[in-house]
């Protein structure tokens, strides 16, 4: 299996649809964009098209967050398809999904929904995993989600399961120091040690988003909203991964409230700066 | 728990049709099981409802932000997204509405709906090489009435009782929504692409029901029968103009 296209080590920031016209006439300086392969599914239109013209510039990673490959019921076939389509036109540095479920008896919840940290469903999101990268005939990387409930059946650590998926599917890591900074407060465990946990051999993306803090019960909870600056805590965090793992091609996330192009760009050269 | 079990029980748990799962799930640091959930539910409500109003802006405009919320979530209790790509959620809900609204004061809802989704299906349709117009030029003069056009995957075709276009129109833009007179009459509409961007344009009965007769495959003699019987002064030839010119045809055979 090869391994992706290099890339150049520099932080990149995701494609979304307001920001198309802007980063095709201003070309911003960023290393490369991430898309939701989802939104890009359609069978023509602008849509796709303008990802191809981003491509002719840029080196281009697709992120998926529909496949939910750890639900127990069979993968939408249709899904892949289209999937594989979208990866032969564009020719991803990176294809990435979620260690998440999303749907079951036929119900989707378009949503990242936490695994049960059991040897049964590692088993199975590791076959699913094995099954998917055979058919695309590369290595994908996987990506840890926020979460804001934990099942009390768990034989492994957040981090512990990540590393058995990497041994057991082969697959990469795309490390996201927000989301393991949210479900450290919001579960209480240690950040660092998390990050100790993993093998670093594996991660090959790392994503940085905002998220909110808000009061549940009385109770802190952080929630992964992807609409606004990243925090102080996750800049720190994410300078102990760079000293990890090293000059990983990192991502800036942002999905609602989006702001003007030049924000995500001033992010992106933050990211850069850190060594 | 098994794992299938466990998710079919979360996602029951989400539909608020059973907190089975509760037990199942840590407690911890103050935020019971349920609150926990209900985070998740609130996602999966309004995760849905924000992208069905992105499909529908109109109809979520002319029910105002509370009341779209109460019929997005009825709408999705009686039609869940059925796949990992949340697009497809719109397809239903025409219909839906057409169900739910009947003959009533909000019966056009249905009709707005249909127009929305006919814009989201043809930005989304495959591309095509639109019909060199040399290709007509080309059939002797007695097999034109036999000739078949096949419309491009991105064209929709929207009839409507009510003035439709007219109410879309008058959601567009920013400032004030402009009154529009329900009982204007009827509208057709022709949805397009073309380069600059999706195109409505209003068109005729008989425009219609000439394209509509080349949508369902039958030849151009038919359509220009069809369209004959909506306007007796129905011109052939500039209709076939129109279409070539604005790229609607995609291929022709006989």
């Amino acid at each position: 299996m090869s391994p992706p296209a290099p890339v150049p080590a520099r932080a990149g920031i995701g494609l979304r649809a307001p920001h198309h016209r802007d980063v095709l006439e201003r070309r911003p300086d960023v290393g490369w964009f991430e898309a939701h392969s989802e939104n890009y599914f359609a069978d023509g239109g602008s849509a796709v098209a303008t990802l191809l013209r981003v491509r002719e510039h840029w080196p281009v990673a697709l992120h998926g967050v529909g496949l939910a490959l750890g639900s127990a019921d069979p993968i939408d076939r249709e899904h892949l398809r289209r999937l594989e389509r979208l990866i032969a036109r564009v020719e991803p540095w990176a294809v990435s999904e979620h260690v998440c479920w999303g749907f079951a008896g036929g119900r989707h919840t378009n949503d990242l929904l936490p695994m049960p940290r059991t040897q049964e469903s590692l088993r199975h999101l590791a076959a699913r995993v094995r099954e998917w990268q055979d058919a695309l005939g590369r290595q994908v990387l996987l990506e840890n989600v926020s979460s804001y409930l934990e099942f009390r059946e768990a034989e492994f650590t957040e981090a512990g399961y990540l590393a058995a998926l990497v041994a057991e599917s082969g697959c990469a890591l795309l490390l996201d120091v927000n989301n393991v900074y949210v479900n450290a407060r919001n579960h209480g465990f240690d950040p660092e040690t998390y990050l100790d946990e993993l093998p670093a051999h594996a991660i090959r993306e790392i994503h940085l988003a905002g998220h909110e803090v808000t009061q549940i019960a009385g109770c802190e909870m952080r929630i992964d909203t992807h609409d606004r600056l990243i925090c102080d805590e996750v800049w720190q965090l994410y300078a102990g991964a760079r000293r990890r793992f090293g000059a990983v091609p990192t991502l800036i996330e942002w999905d609602a409230a989006l702001p003007a192009l030049d924000v995500l760009v001033e992010e992106a050269r933050r990211a850069d700066a850190i060594a | 728990m098994p794992l299938r079990e466990l998710q079919q029980r979360f996602i029951a748990s989400l539909y608020d049709e059973s907190t089975e799962i509760e037990g199942e799930i840590c407690a911890d640091g103050g935020i019971g099981a349920a609150d926990r959930i209900a985070i998740y539910r609130n996602n999966l409500r309004a995760g849905f409802g924000k992208a069905l109003a992105l499909e529908f802006p109109v109809i979520a405009a002319l029910c105002g932000a509370d009341f779209f919320a109460i019929l997005a979530r009825e709408f999705q209790r009686a039609h869940p997204s059925a796949s990992g790509d949340l697009h497809h959620i719109g397809g239903p809900f025409p219909p839906y509405l057409r169900q739910r609204f009947g003959t009533g004061e909000y019966a056009y809802f249905a009709d707005v709906a249909e127009l929305e989704w006919a814009r989201e299906e043809a930005a989304r349709a495959a591309d095509a090489v639109a019909l060199d117009v040399r290709t007509i030029g080309t059939t002797g003069v007695d097999a034109i009435p036999a000739l078949k056009f096949r419309l491009a995957p991105s064209v929709r075709l929207v009839a409507s009782r009510w003035p439709v276009l007219t109410i879309w129109e008058a959601h567009q833009g920013p400032g004030e929504v402009r009154e529009v007179d329900l009982g204007a009459g009827p509208e057709q509409v022709l949805v397009r692409r073309s380069p600059a961007g999706l195109v409505l344009e209003r068109i005729t009965v008989a425009d219609l029901a000439f394209l509509a007769t080349l949508e369902s495959g039958g030849t151009l003699g038919a359509a220009f029968d069809t369209a004959l019987v909506a306007d007796p002064a129905f011109g052939v030839a500039a209709m076939l103009r129109r279409c070539v010119v604005r790229g609607l045809f995609a291929a022709a055979q006989r």
